[in-house]
């Protein structure tokens, strides 16, 4: 059987590591005047946020992202592409884009007529590239006490999915 | 259309082109230059396809170069062909100063025909040019980038036809006599749906166009042969639009919405149709994807109108 999204191994990341990538996104916000971005592990599970609350329960929208951008990759791949970016408009001139930041996680950014998509990717792309910088680093390791344990969030999102699509 | 709206380009582009499947090849270009002259408001505008040195069509809406005498005519037309083919060797915008022996040829058509401006617009498809636009304008025209990409959505269109040929017979086995009424409006609809996707893929100038229903049952595709398979592929694409139509709910849209996947060469435009089909379309890089969203959002209204027969239709 094929290795689904919802089976993949949870990416862990350290509290630390957790503060600094949210600095980062408090910093895309500014420059690039997004509503909100969430940076989401490749399972689905929420990583950090900035921005607005979003307007449904959390996982669910997270895990609606890792849906789309696995449909999206499959895509991507089924037509020899790398990989594929999503928008999807919101209506009332808002939109989401769906990018992959790095190999496991993803950046999900809501945005109004006020930005464009071209800026909101320009800034985005520099994001990834901090976030990069964040993962390759020698010393982003922490004690295992520090660690954000996100397998109990399995259960949870899985029903929230359930909830979703019935 | 008034001159001064350079951007409104894109409106003029869409108008033209959408006659495209309407009418025959020679018309349409005879249009298209026409069009054209009268949106730059040009002494003249030429269209050049392919290698051939006589353009392919050409507008005089004032008669200018129809009143030259011969002598004249003849070298307007030799200097309107090296211009054809110098923009079609490098792809690049020229004017008549760019050619050899500029300044002459500039005063020439100045003293000849009142031309202060010249500007030969390559055509190009997937990286090559092959075919050149020409306005020959009385006065400056402020182009904006809007222009260029316009004029290149343009040539999208030219290639697609001039390869294609007959682009928009319906594809396909040869009608079967059907004996009963209802089978033979049955057969009237598919076809008017088969006619849609055709123009499309051709306006588009599209890798494919494929039709399925929201539940990712496939129902018609067309464009070039894929290496995978097309249900599979509309199985994702359905997947992939549920998951980012609930997302959109959650933000606040109500239904309608269209999701683009976009890649470093290609993209994928997945576009409701009367909220229970999808149609969807994977193009290379196109100079204007504004109008290939704008075409698909035509193309998914008028399939609409054949909704019922889309329910049952599986045409290959």
């Amino acid at each position: 059987m094929k290795q689904g999204v919802r089976e993949e191994k949870p990416t862990v990341f350290f509290a630390r590591e957790v503060h600094q990538i949210t600095l980062v996104l408090g910093k895309f916000l500014q420059k690039s005047r997004a509503e909100t971005v969430l940076l989401v592990d490749s399972a689905g599970h929420l990583v950090a946020r900035q921005g607005h609350t979003s307007p449904a329960s959390e996982d669910t929208i997270t895990a609606l992202v890792a849906g789309t951008y696995a449909a999206s990759q499959a895509m991507a791949q089924m037509l020899g592409a790398r990989e594929f970016s999503s928008l999807v408009p919101c209506g009332e001139g808002r939109n989401l884009m769906i990018l992959r930041a790095g190999d496991h996680a993803l950046l999900a950014v809501t945005f109004t007529d006020e930005s464009s998509d071209t800026l909101i990717r320009t800034y985005a792309l520099d994001v990834i590239r901090r976030l990069e910088g964040l993962y390759a680093r020698p010393d982003a390791t922490g004690s295992p006490g520090e660690k954000i344990e996100r397998k109990e969030f399995d259960k949870g999102i899985d029903g929230a999915l359930d909830g979703v699509f019935g | 259309m008034g001159r001064g709206e350079a951007g409104d380009v894109y409106r003029l582009v869409f108008e033209l082109t959408a006659r495209a499947t309407d009418v025959p090849y020679e018309r349409f270009l005879d249009e298209l230059v026409e069009g054209l002259a009268a949106h730059y408001h040009a002494r003249a505008c030429r269209v050049h396809v392919g290698k051939e040195s006589r353009a392919a069509a050409a507008a005089d809406p004032e008669g200018t170069v129809k009143g030259l005498d011969p002598a004249n005519r003849a070298r307007f037309d030799t200097i309107d062909a090296m211009l054809a083919e110098a923009v079609r060797n490098d792809g690049v915008l020229r004017t008549a100063l760019d050619l050899e022996g500029g300044e002459e040829i500039v005063n020439f058509l100045a003293r000849e025909l009142e031309i202060s401006e010249t500007f030969a617009f390559p055509l190009i498809t997937r990286g090559k040019a092959f075919g050149s636009i020409t306005l020959y304008l009385p006065d400056g025209y402020p182009f904006e980038e809007a222009d260029v990409r316009g004029l290149q959505a343009i040539g999208n269109v030219l290639y697609a036809a001039s390869n294609r040929g007959d682009a928009f017979g319906v594809t396909g086995t040869r009608p079967v006599a059907l004996s009963s009424d209802k089978l033979r409006a049955y057969q009237a609809t598919l076809d008017r749906v088969g006619k849609v996707l055709d123009e499309l893929l051709f306006l588009t100038d599209a890798k494919t166009v494929l039709l399925l229903d929201s539940h990712g049952d496939f129902i018609a595709k067309r464009g070039e042969e894929s290496m995978f398979s097309s249900t599979d592929f509309a199985t994702i694409v359905a997947s992939g639009f549920a998951a980012a139509r609930r997302l959109a709910g959650f933000y606040g849209a109500e239904g309608g919405q269209s999701l683009l996947h976009e890649g470093d060469n290609e993209a994928v435009l997945v576009v409701p149709v009367a909220a229970r089909a999808l149609l969807c379309i994977v193009y290379r890089d196109h100079a204007a994807p504004a109008l290939i969203a704008r075409w698909t959002e035509t193309a998914a209204t008028r399939l609409a109108e054949h909704y019922h027969a889309l329910t049952e239709a599986r045409i290959l």
